[in-house]
Formats: structure tokens, sequence, C-alpha cells
């Protein structure tokens, strides 16, 4: 179970710093949003295996899932998502004031030249 | 109870500033108001941190390993006053900037909330809620950085905020291993528990695997080497005053949590990592000193210097003794004043000739002799001439490294402070020594509330070359209590909090 889950995260992470080093500004929009879903999966590994285990909120003597990974699991997508919109709102002002859609010409050292 | 003063006031502040956003004048002395009642805070917990030990609180009466802690210690309490210093500098030089006459009112309210987060992150005592301060820290710091930046200059922006995402998500994963390795994301518990991992048979190993993944996001936030690109390139986008904020501060968060990752949180003992870390702040001072030499405005040259400085502290922080600690911590006060005097003096600059550029300014040394005079004694003692604060910074990270055998370390700092005194007499020559190119311009200015902020500045460097030998004793202790664990344990997992 675990190594499913540690393939995955690492499948993720790949796959994020992958679309981030495109030149299309989705791509790039897209990695950090996996990017920040794989550092979620790994928090909420933390708790290792559930099988079996009850959800937090009963108050029964069967063993209970750990409920600490997913408050912070919650915190974190919250933050997540706040900077999701603001790096949407940099991207907009920034491509559209240079009216392009390609990261690599906007970097482009010859134009600032 | 002191302990959560300094990140809850600039959180009611930052409120209450986004509530009046009709009265200028109100704002302004409030937000003034607001960080001299933090500094008397400050000082009382340093007050307390100095003599009586580390003042811990548990929010909300939760224990280990749920609850949170603020532990203000020695270490904690120095930057807590040197952010607040450097804060009020800047927002007062803020006010007497050009064209923020009807400035942006969101400017304000997200300085205070970038306090909050640093102050947080000096303060906590929890690895998740350093989490949550990185990030109240980077939106404001993001916020600030393109509230006011040119069109041309936002994308300027976008490599900052990247690797900050993406060193963001790293530190989150990083808090998921803590937890499934440790069972806590308390710093006391995680000390006590890897102390005992520390002596199983694979423990090691774990152990520094995090270490180093920990210490890697930490880098990425100080700006050391090779993932430096962010920095000199970012801080000119910013509005000058509130660059000697950023440079101030934000990557001295990273070093801070560098000495209390490897200091406190973490066994000794890890030498290869030490090392690696040394080398790559010797990597870092003289890449950041190189390009220093070849930018030509006043801005970038600096932004440029704080990387090489940062490379100073890193290096001694990879020496690992107490001696070397207490040298990165007196660094860091020099540092901080220093770096933001200069950039409130690139303020005055940019007031006066409306550009950083070098080959457009010029005269100044002739039209504004003060501020040239400032410049003297700033960029002298940044470069590491006595009798100035930055000499006896350099001063003992060097006498570390040779007496540590790290020789080829020394030998590269000793250029790259030569490198520093070059690029200073560079600025120097281009802006105040030779005479004001044709077609550039030297206005007279409103500049009483940023010579106020500089002359603040000024003071406090004075002082701080005048009374290193008490300083230097409080950098001592500040780091000799950094790097003893069992009484960080002590202090926050086996006393009984008071109640409420």
């Amino acid at each position: 179970m675990i190594w499913i889950t540690a393939l995955l995260t690492g499948f993720l992470f790949a796959l994020a710093l992958w679309l981030i080093l495109q030149r299309n500004w989705l791509h790039i929009l897209f990695g950090v949003m996996i990017l920040g879903h794989a550092a979620n999966l790994v928090i909420l590994s933390s708790s290792g295996n559930p099988n079996g285990k009850l959800p937090p909120i009963t108050d029964q003597a069967a063993p209970m899932a750990d409920p600490l990974p997913q408050a912070l699991l919650l915190t974190a997508i919250v933050i997540g998502f706040a900077v999701i919109a603001y790096f949407l709102t940099l991207l907009y002002r920034m491509l559209s004031s240079n009216e392009t859609s390609d990261l690599d010409s906007l970097f482009d050292p010859e134009k600032d030249a | 109870m002191t302990v959560s003063l300094p990140v809850l006031l600039p959180f009611i502040t930052g409120i209450l500033l986004l509530l009046l956003r009709e009265n200028r004048s109100l704002r302004r002395t409030i937000a003034v108001l607001s960080l001299l009642l933090q500094l008397g805070a400050a000082l009382m917990l340093a007050g307390t941190a100095f003599t009586s030990g580390m003042e811990v609180m548990h929010l909300g009466s939760w224990k280990d390993p749920i609850g949170i802690v603020l532990v203000g210690d020695r270490t904690a309490s120095i930057l807590v006053i040197l952010a607040l210093l450097v804060t009020l500098s800047s927002t007062l030089a803020g006010f007497s900037e050009r064209g923020s006459a009807h400035g942006n009112p969101m400017r304000l309210p997200l300085i205070q909330f970038l306090l909050t987060g640093i102050q947080l992150s000096f303060l906590t005592g929890d690895l998740f809620n350093l989490f949550v301060a990185f990030e109240v820290m980077l939106l404001s710091s993001y916020g600030l950085m393109t509230l006011e930046a040119e069109e041309s200059r936002l994308k300027q922006a976008y490599p900052y905020v990247l690797l900050n995402l993406i060193a963001s998500a790293l530190f989150l994963a990083a808090c998921g291993y803590t937890y499934a390795l440790f069972g806590t994301l308390n710093f006391a518990g995680i000390a006590e528990a890897a102390a005992t991992l520390q002596s199983s048979a694979d423990g090691p190993a774990r152990i520094s695997l995090l270490t180093a993944i920990l210490a890697f996001v930490f880098s990425i936030k100080a700006g050391m080497f090779p993932l430096y690109y962010w920095l000199p390139n970012s801080y000119p986008t910013l509005p000058p005053s509130l660059g000697a904020l950023y440079s101030g501060l934000l990557t001295k968060v990273g070093i801070y949590l560098l000495l209390r990752l490897l200091g406190t949180v973490m066994p000794p003992g890890q030498e290869g990592l030490y090392l690696l870390i040394a080398w790559l702040g010797g990597g870092t001072m003289l890449f950041g000193v190189l390009g220093a030499v070849s930018r030509m405005g006043i801005r970038e040259i600096l932004a440029f210097h704080v990387l090489s400085q940062v490379g100073f502290m890193i290096l001694a922080i990879g020496f690992f003794t107490p001696f070397a600690f207490a040298a990165a911590i007196f660094y860091m006060i020099h540092h901080i004043i220093v770096k933001s005097a200069l950039f409130l003096i690139a303020s005055g600059v940019m007031l006066h000739q409306h550009t950083d550029h070098l080959a457009r300014t010029g005269g100044l040394w002739r039209s504004r002799p003060w501020l040239g005079i400032a410049f003297l004694i700033m960029a002298l003692s940044l470069a590491g001439l006595p009798p100035l604060s930055g000499f006896w910074a350099k001063l003992w990270i060097l006498l570390e490294g040779l007496s540590e055998g790290y020789y080829i370390l020394v030998a590269v700092s000793l250029v790259a402070s030569i490198l520093t005194l070059a690029s200073m007499v560079k600025i120097w020559f281009g802006a105040f020594w030779q005479p004001l190119p044709a077609g550039a311009v030297d206005q007279p200015a409103k500049t009483s509330l940023l010579w106020t902020a500089l002359a603040l500045m000024i003071v406090i460097s004075l002082g701080v070359s005048a009374g290193v030998q008490p300083l230097w004793e409080a950098s001592r202790a500040a780091a000799d209590e950094l790097l003893n664990p069992s009484l960080y344990i002590e202090a926050i997992l086996h006393t009984t909090p008071e109640a409420p």
C-alpha cells in the first residue's frame, strides 16, 4: 500500500516539475497545481495505512485513523488555493501586458537589451 | 504572554489599516505608533529571554504533540527586534517616496501582514506552523512586489513566486515525512525523538535525508547558491523603500531557520551536510559578489551583495561550532541594519535623480554631501573596514575558518570582501563622485521622513560598531542556547504551562 502511494507521489512530483518547465502558461499553471496535490498526498500518507480504521468522528473503541494529518491537509489545501489564485492573476497580468502566451519569449535576454 | 505580542499586534494593525482606507494621515500615524508599541513588546521579550530564560506559550493550552508553541528565546528575540527596526525605517522612508502621494492603500496593511509572517517564523516552535508563517510572509511579499511594479518589470516577480511555490511544496512534503518519522511536528518533540532515533541502526540515514530536505527549503529562502537567481532580479522591482525591508529581512528568515534546524532540532554530527553547506556558502559568496561587479543599477548591485553576505552567514553555519554560530548571529545583527540603510540611500538617490542606473546618476557628493557621508559609512561597514561592525563580523568568521582549517574557503571570502569594496567604489564613483551626466536630473525632493529613517539606521549601525563587546557577548549567549537542545526540550515539553 505504502509503495503504491510512494510511486504515485513520485510520479506526481515528476509530472509537476516537467509541466513547470514547459513554455506554455497553461502547462505551468497545471504543473503548480499538481505540485501542491503531490505534497498534500505525502502529508496524507504520513498517517499510515488506513485499512480497517474508523474515521475520527466516531467514539467507538475501534482504532481510529490519525486525524492530525487530515487537519494539516485541510490547512494546506486552503493556503494552496490562495496561492494558485495569486499565481493565476500574476500570469494573466504578466502575459497580457506583453501580449504573449510563451514564457520563453518573455524572458528572452536579447529583447531586454 | 509577551511572546505572542510581536505576532498578534501587526496582525491586528494590518486588519485595522485595511478597514481605514480613506484617512491617509490617520493610517500613517496608526502604522508608526503600532510599530513603536511592537518594539516595546519585543524589548520586553528580549529582556525576559536574556535574564530568566526562554519564554514559552502553549497556544490554547494544548499540549504536545497536538498543540502549537511559541518560543521566545535569545536568538529569536534579537531578530524580532531587528525586524521591527527595519520595518519602522522602511515604513517611514516609504512616506517620502515619489509617486506615493496617493500611495497604494494596500501597501501599509501588507507590510504589517508581512511582518506578522516574519515574526511568527522567528517565534514558532512547530514545523507546520512554520509552514503557515512562511505562506503568510510569502503571500504578503508577492502582493507587495507586484502591487506598485511597472508593467514591464512585472515578469521579474515570476521567478520569485515560482521558486517559492516549489520550495513550499517541498516543505509541505518534508512536514509529512517528519510527522511519519517522529509522530510530532513540535521542534522540541522532534529534537527528543531524533536523539533517540539517531542511535538506532538506520536512524542516522533517515535523519540526514530529512535534514537535507529541510535545509534545502530554508536555503532557497536564504538565497543560497545555486538557487539564487530569483533574488537579485526581483528586488529592484520593489519600491526602493521596500527593498530595504526585503533585503534586510526575508533572506535572514532562511538563515535563522538553518541555525535553528541544525543547531537545536536535528542531532549534531552530520559532518557531510555541514561541509556541503560551508562550500555552498562559499559559492554563494563568490557568485553573489561577481554578479554585483557586473551590474550597473545601485539596487541591483546591493541585491547581489545580499547574496554575498548571506554566503558569509551560511559559511559560518557550515563550520558548526558555537563560536561560528555566534559569529553568524552577530553578522545578522550587522547585516540587517547596514543593508537596509544602503537601500534607503539608494531610495534617496532615486528621489533626487529619478533613476539608480550608475550611467545616469552623478554629482551627489557636491549637491547632497550628507547622503554621500551616509553612504561612505555604510559601504565601508559592508566591505568590512575597521572599526565598523562589518569588520568584526567578518573577522570572527574568518578566524573560526582558519582555526578549523578551511583555508580555501577563507581565501574565497577574502576575495569576496575585496570585490565588495570594489563594487562599493563603483557606486561611489557613479553616483557621488563623477559629475552629473548630460541629460540627467538632480531635483530637490521632500526627504525629511526618509532622513528620519536613515538617521535611525545609521545611529543604530554606529551603535552596533561602538557596542561590539556587549553585542558579541549577547550573540555568544544566544548561540550557546541555540546549540543546547536539552534546554529547549526542557522548557517546552517538561514544564507545565501556567493556567491562563
